[in-house]
């Protein structure tokens, strides 16, 4: 049992990660804005659940 | 545990600054009956007076979940006398598994439920997937030797409670990351070994058919990414990808794994990958409803 799980963590640990797009840049000014109206930022959160939820492996499709 | 927090909250002291011997206790009592009651009558002060001369259950339990997460968080520094007691051999699994087992148990306490098998609040939460998932390692790692008799009952009782949500967590952050701390249930009969076991074989799966298609395939961006890559990174870089080829056991060491996931992993380290995904994710938003 625990020889293939291990054997898929090791796969998915070297190959994973090169997969991954280096995480995107924020924007000062954004960061800026979202953080002062931190009840408007949950709000728009919850509004796009489906951009938070988005998992890259299953397309979103929204 | 709780008696000590009924001797912290007793206000009913000298040191108060409104004494009982001050107000009309029995219009206070009166309030908090009405407040049990939901009636709204009496003077507009006493339902805000009444909690404090008796705290009610609510208290104890957040003071109780407050302490238990203070003693996590103090936890994730692990003390210099445990590191010293851990051996530098095979063995060293069994003593971070224990640990890693007890800090889970206590992040997971919060004041909606003191039961254990649930998930810690907030950023608690996410300190709480970390750990699991770590628990879930160490205890995987720890099968090919012969465990110490020293405090094994209590990990095996708490492996035994928690083992099936802290392989759900594991595979929830292989295959989709930190997302899945937010997106995946946390109780249920969704949440069971055989299903982690098949989310990471679909995982390896979808990655090698990705590979084969397109070796130079890149996932789309998607959020909690930093923290995605940290994680991973940090696996890779402890050396869980290297398997003893007689057992398939990751060749790490275990004491560099705890010191070093302790490190990695704070509090405050969290917050700041947390904040900067969130701060990523408003940054690439077209039209912000933000006022400028």
């Amino acid at each position: 049992m625990i020889g293939p799980l291990f054997e898929n963590i090791s796969y998915i640990l070297q190959n994973l990660p090169q997969m991954i797009s280096n995480p995107l840049p924020s924007k000062a000014e954004v960061v800026e804005r979202i953080w002062n109206d931190v009840p408007k930022m949950a709000q728009v959160l919850r509004d796009g659940m489906c951009l938070v939820s988005h998992l890259s492996i299953f397309q979103c499709g929204c | 545990m709780n008696h000590f927090a009924a001797d912290v909250l007793n206000v009913n002291s000298p040191m108060a600054l409104i004494t009982p011997d001050m107000l009309n206790m029995d219009l206070i009592q009166e309030a908090r009956e009405n407040t049990k009651a939901k009636i709204i009558k009496g003077h507009p002060l006493a339902p805000s007076l009444a909690p404090h001369f008796r705290p009610s259950y609510h208290a104890y339990g957040r003071l109780h979940t407050s302490i238990l997460q203070c003693f996590a968080v103090l936890h994730n520094q692990p003390r210099q006398s445990l590191l010293d007691k851990i051996p530098n051999d095979v063995s060293s699994v069994h003593a971070v598994h224990t640990h890693f087992q007890v800090t889970f148990e206590n992040l997971g306490s919060n004041d909606s439920s003191n039961s254990s098998s649930d998930t810690g609040p907030g950023v608690i939460q996410l300190l709480q997937h970390f750990c699991g998932a770590m628990a879930a390692l160490a205890f995987l790692s720890s099968t090919q030797s012969k465990a110490p008799a020293l405090r094994q009952g209590k990990t095996n009782s708490l492996h035994s409670k928690n083992r099936a949500l802290q392989f759900h967590m594991l595979s929830g952050l292989l295959v989709f990351g930190p997302t899945s701390i937010f997106s995946s249930h946390h109780t249920g009969p969704g949440v069971s070994i055989s299903n982690s076991r098949g989310l990471l074989e679909m995982g390896v799966r979808l990655l090698e058919e990705k590979k084969r298609l397109n070796p130079g395939y890149k996932l789309p961006e998607s959020p909690f990414d930093t923290m995605r890559l940290y994680f991973l990174k940090f696996l890779l870089r402890m050396g869980f990808h290297n398997l003893n080829p007689a057992t398939s056991i990751p060749m790490v060491n275990w004491k560099d794994v705890l010191t070093q996931f302790h490190s990695d992993f704070s509090i405050e380290k969290l917050t700041r990958l947390f904040s900067t995904d969130i701060e990523i994710i408003f940054s690439n938003m077209p039209d912000l409803p933000f006022a400028h």
